[in-house]
């Protein structure tokens, strides 16, 4: 084993002067990579925000056991994504919009003319044109494309919609096939 | 033993390790939250590889967007790779996107290794090993890479795929090939960034009369990418008009500015970039002036110049995806920097270039830092 005066001595005549400005300068790149690694952490953070809840993800249970695959509910974006990615669910929003027709005016009327209806019927009409069975309700805001809301109080009208799920902040609504 | 004759020494291994774990320490927040990241679309990815687990059948012709009812145009090899981790390490799909995101931690600091050791021998390893630390730093490299989407795979290919183009690898087709079916924006990015480096090598080998084998790897890349996402294109939609795509058709993406660049770049590895711009342009001159072949450098000067074509793009009227690019431009000022980091520190070490090794080496100037 090397005594440390020996390796001292080797160190020494192997740093020179400009070797040691060089780890110098790697030291500092090194210190302001660290921060800059944590500041990008800082950065990713919302990014990793699921948006649904707890509430959402048990509710699957139910629509596993209840509904047919590819069954349509009224959604926004993050619920659409929810519901096919947990239970092969479609949603009249979320997924890939590339080759989606009409999508522009899809987003809007599902954001102003469902969840942000005027009242009960226009939401029925509306959840009725985009081939909607269901409408999923959580007490949050959610985001149709446009803007962040909670949706509108238009869903507890029997003529229109069937409450059958309603457990925490969800609320999931049949929608009639007919008025009442 | 690398292919180019070097061996990583026990400092740079242990280096490269270091690097894979400060990639493991930024990503390991996708374990945080109740539920995989959902930002981005993930359930769609989720959502067919579900369907391909729980029915045997990949939905071609019937997508789960938007109300359902219409062709699945997105290119299918991550939802595929999802499905297969899942039921070989017998996950729930929760789980499988989180751990495809560790996956993706552990290889993006070795696909930036590939890509920077491309410089060749020791000199080479080091600017890997620097490039494997330097893909921790941008935000936006990490914010597509934590989240469990067809992007993150992407982008540890399209590091592959470079290095495989600057290797002149005929794997660089083959990397074509699948990054044009795990993601569409990296292929574009990809093809578009191999076509002019092909154009400009073979222009470069034209007035210099000198003989850069590269130039038609990249060509070769440019032309296997590009016929494999039309062939796609057809085959789901039967025709090749990617115009009419919502993404060009409603101009997705913001236009970049110099301060939403710093903020998702961040300003040290955009000076370090900065610096290897500059060196790597005196080294491409170098080269030049040598009547020697189209080197590392001028690769990293090229992808730079289209990266900021990209995210520029609406200064030529097309506006689609400005800011989306910005992290593919990221890959270029990886690349500088990492070569002008260790350029720069085995200068300060009084290791000078000499015109002789400068004159020798497909490397450039850099490389006769070893030799003096």
């Amino acid at each position: 084993m090397a005594k440390i005066p020996s390796v001292v001595d080797s160190l020494s005549g192997a740093l020179s002067p400009r070797v040691v400005l060089a780890l110098l300068a790697l030291l500092a790149v090194a210190f302001i990579g660290a921060s800059q690694v944590q500041a990008t952490k800082q950065s990713a953070a919302p990014w990793l925000n699921p948006v649904v809840t707890p509430d959402e993800v048990n509710g699957m249970v139910w629509v596993r056991a209840n509904l047919a695959p590819r069954t349509v509910f009224a959604t926004g974006i993050f619920e659409g994504e929810l519901l096919m990615g947990k239970a092969r669910m479609e949603g009249t929003l979320g997924g890939d919009w590339a080759i989606v027709p009409d999508v522009i005016t899809r987003m809007s009327d599902v954001q102003y003319r469902i969840f942000g209806a005027k009242d009960s019927k226009e939401a029925w009409t509306t959840a009725h044109t985009y081939n909607a069975s269901y409408v999923w309700v959580p007490n949050r805001q959610t985001f149709e494309g446009y803007e962040w809301k909670v949706p509108a109080a238009v869903f507890d009208n029997a003529t229109y919609f069937q409450k059958v799920y309603d457990r925490g902040i969800l609320r999931i609504y049949r929608v009639n096939e007919k008025a009442a | 033993m690398h292919r180019d004759g070097f061996s990583l020494t026990a400092v740079q291994s242990a280096l490269l390790v270091l690097a894979i774990c400060v990639s493991v320490y930024a990503h390991i927040g996708v374990f945080d939250a109740f539920l995989a990241p959902t930002y981005g679309n993930t359930g769609i990815h989720q959502a067919n590889a579900r369907e391909l687990v729980e029915t045997g059948q990949y939905p071609f012709q019937n997508d789960f967007s938007y109300g359902g009812g219409i062709p699945n145009l997105y290119v299918p090899i991550y939802r595929f790779a999802l499905a297969q981790l899942v039921v070989m390490a017998g996950l729930d799909f929760d789980s499988g996107q989180r751990w495809m995101v560790m996956l993706f931690a552990l290889a993006l600091p070795l696909a930036f290794f590939a890509f920077g050791s491309s410089f060749g021998s020791s000199f080479g390893a080091w600017v890997g090993i620097a490039a494997a630390f330097l893909a921790s730093f941008p935000s936006e490299l990490l914010i597509y890479t934590i989240r469990p989407l067809p992007q993150g795979l992407g982008l540890v290919l399209l590091a592959l795929a470079f290095a495989l183009v600057l290797r002149k690898s005929r794997a660089a087709i083959l990397a074509g090939v699948l990054l044009a079916l795990v993601h569409q924006e990296a292929a574009v990015f990809f093809a578009v960034a191999v076509f002019a480096v092909g154009v400009v090598g073979k222009v470069y080998d034209y007035l210099g009369k000198t003989d850069t084998p590269m130039a038609m790897t990249a060509l070769w890349a440019w032309a296997a990418t590009t016929a494999t996402y039309f062939a796609w294109n057809f085959l789901i939609l039967g025709h090749f008009n990617v115009f009419e795509l919502a993404q060009f058709k409603h101009h997705e993406g913001g236009p970049v500015s110099m301060t939403l660049l710093l903020d998702k770049t961040g300003y040290l590895l955009l000076v370090l970039a900065a610096l290897g711009s500059v060196l790597a342009l005196w080294g491409a001159f170098q080269l030049w002036t040598r009547k020697k072949p189209f080197g590392p450098e001028a690769f990293g000067l090229v992808v730079l110049g289209v990266g900021l074509v990209a995210v520029k793009n609406d200064v030529l009227g097309l506006s689609v995806f400005m800011d989306r690019f910005i992290v593919y431009w990221q890959f270029a000022f990886i690349f500088l920097a990492a070569f002008g980091l260790v350029f720069a520190l085995q200068w300060i070490a009084g290791q000078k270039p000499d015109a002789e090794a400068m004159a020798s080496s497909p490397a450039g100037c850099v490389q006769a830092a070893e030799l003096a």
